[in-house]
């Protein structure tokens, strides 16, 4: 299984991300930034990477901003 | 605890620079520095500031070179690693009054959340009630982040603006060396009292590079340890913390054992640069730990922060400074603990450090509550 992360501008807005995610019945966990990405928030959200399109609806529904996905 | 096995992940791991600064800050006592005060980032900042003038409190006046080496020790890591990024932006002034009130909360208590570790290591039991007074603060400001609590986005800034502070830190420690300060010309430095002991000032600087490198290496943070265990279940961080306390122990035993010195004993009075008033203990670092969160990382994590270019922790670390300034100008750092004619006076803060303490919580109240995600208007 592959995983990808959302970076998130704060730690707020991971948390949130969260909260909408889990409302959306997809499976998600925030977990410390890993070390070979950088972001200005030390917390990212990690997701498996088939549910992307699903996440990106999400965020896009309710205007929460992202930094950028990667594939971890 | 999980073993880092590829040499180069070593240097990211928090583990690692948990045990570097539990070996490194007992041997900065043994060569000069406070009891149990091999680090401490508010100390330090605050005779930063009396080195300056800021404040005429004779006795904590050095320009402390561990301060200046953890920000360009973490410029370094920052240049050679790519991850110096200038950026600034995020809610200045709010971020300056945190500095402010964050550091009258940690000399309430005598010591950043970097000294309560240092000190519950030389068995310091006054730390246990600080380091329960800065979970609890860190506790409310995750309750904050939880309600969707951010300072706003920083923005990219030119490379200039994420050089001046590692730029005027390394100049001013340049002069204050040079000058070598004379009473009341161009720096102050104490001749008693807990700024006159200090290393000597390479070893310092060499020492807070080290510390600077590997902290920005690894994100090393004592406050998002606590934070991302509660927040988060996470222990990433927490495992360097305690690793730091572990290290520490052992150098303190091994020190008293080898010299004889007074490195490590328990109690709650007669402790080093420590008071035993527990409410205030309590309540100096619940303040320091929640303006911490509110700021995003402990005092030590805002100067790596500021060494990657970071503006907005630079902000963070001058209002530290000025809170420094202003505790020992209107009195509202505590007093520690003294032995008058063979009996103890319990130390503690003045009416007016109370009163300082208790204007920081409704501060930092106000700074939660009035700074929260409007995620639907694309914030």
């Amino acid at each position: 299984m592959t995983y990808s992360v959302m970076l998130m501008p704060s730690i707020s807005h991971a948390l949130i991300s969260e909260k909408l995610m889990k409302e959306n019945g997809i499976e998600c966990k925030l977990i410390p930034t890993p070390r070979k990405i950088s972001s200005n928030c030390g917390v990212v959200l990690r997701f498996e990477s088939a549910q992307v399109v699903k996440v990106l609806e999400v965020v896009e529904k309710h205007g929460v901003n992202y930094e950028r996905i990667v594939a971890i | 605890m999980k073993m880092e096995t590829n040499p180069g992940k070593i240097f990211t791991s928090p583990v690692f620079t948990g045990i570097l600064v539990g070996i490194l800050a007992p041997v900065l006592v043994l060569l000069g520095n406070p009891s149990n005060m091999g680090v401490c980032v508010a100390c330090f900042q605050r005779d930063m500031a009396g080195a300056l003038g800021l404040h005429r409190a004779g006795v904590v006046q050095y320009f402390r070179p561990e301060i200046v080496g953890f920000v360009l020790g973490s410029s370094l890591a920052a240049f050679l690693w790519k991850e110096w990024k200038p950026r600034a932006g995020s809610s200045p002034v709010t971020r300056f009054t945190l500095g402010i009130f964050a550091m009258v909360g940690a000399l309430v208590f005598l010591g950043c959340p970097w000294r309560a570790l240092l000190r519950l290591s030389g068995g310091d039991l006054n730390a246990v009630t600080g380091l329960l007074g800065l979970s609890a603060g860190i506790a409310v400001g995750n309750f904050f982040l939880k309600r969707g609590f951010s300072l706003g986005r920083a923005e990219p800034a030119r490379a200039m603006s994420g050089l001046v502070l590692p730029v005027m830190l390394a100049l001013a420690l340049l002069l204050f060396a040079v000058l070598k300060p004379v009473e009341g010309r161009a720096f102050f430095s104490s001749i008693s009292g807990p700024g006159a002991m200090h290393a000597p000032l390479l070893v310092s600087l060499v020492v807070g590079v080290v510390i600077g490198f590997l902290a920005q290496r690894s994100r090393f943070c004592t406050v998002g340890a606590v934070r991302d265990r509660l927040l988060i279940r996470d222990s990433h961080l927490l495992r360097g913390v305690v690793a730091l306390v572990a290290t520490a122990l052992v150098m303190n035993l091994l020190l008293s054992w080898i010299t004889g010195g007074n490195y490590f004993h328990v109690s709650f009075g007669n402790q080093p640069i420590s008071h035993s008033a527990h409410l205030w203990n309590f309540l100096g670092m619940l303040l320091a730990g929640l303006a911490f969160v509110l700021a995003g990382g402990c005092p030590g994590r805002q100067l790596f922060l500021a060494g990657e270019g970071d503006g907005d922790s630079a902000v963070f670390v001058l209002g530290m400074i000025a809170g420094g300034a202003l505790a020992h100008d209107f009195g509202l750092a505590a007093v520690p603990d003294k032995m008058i004619d063979g009996s103890a006076v319990i130390g503690g803060p003045g009416a007016a450090g109370m009163v300082a303490v208790g204007l920081g919580l409704l501060y930092c109240l106000w700074v939660g509550f009035g700074n929260t995600l409007n995620v639907g208007r694309g914030e």
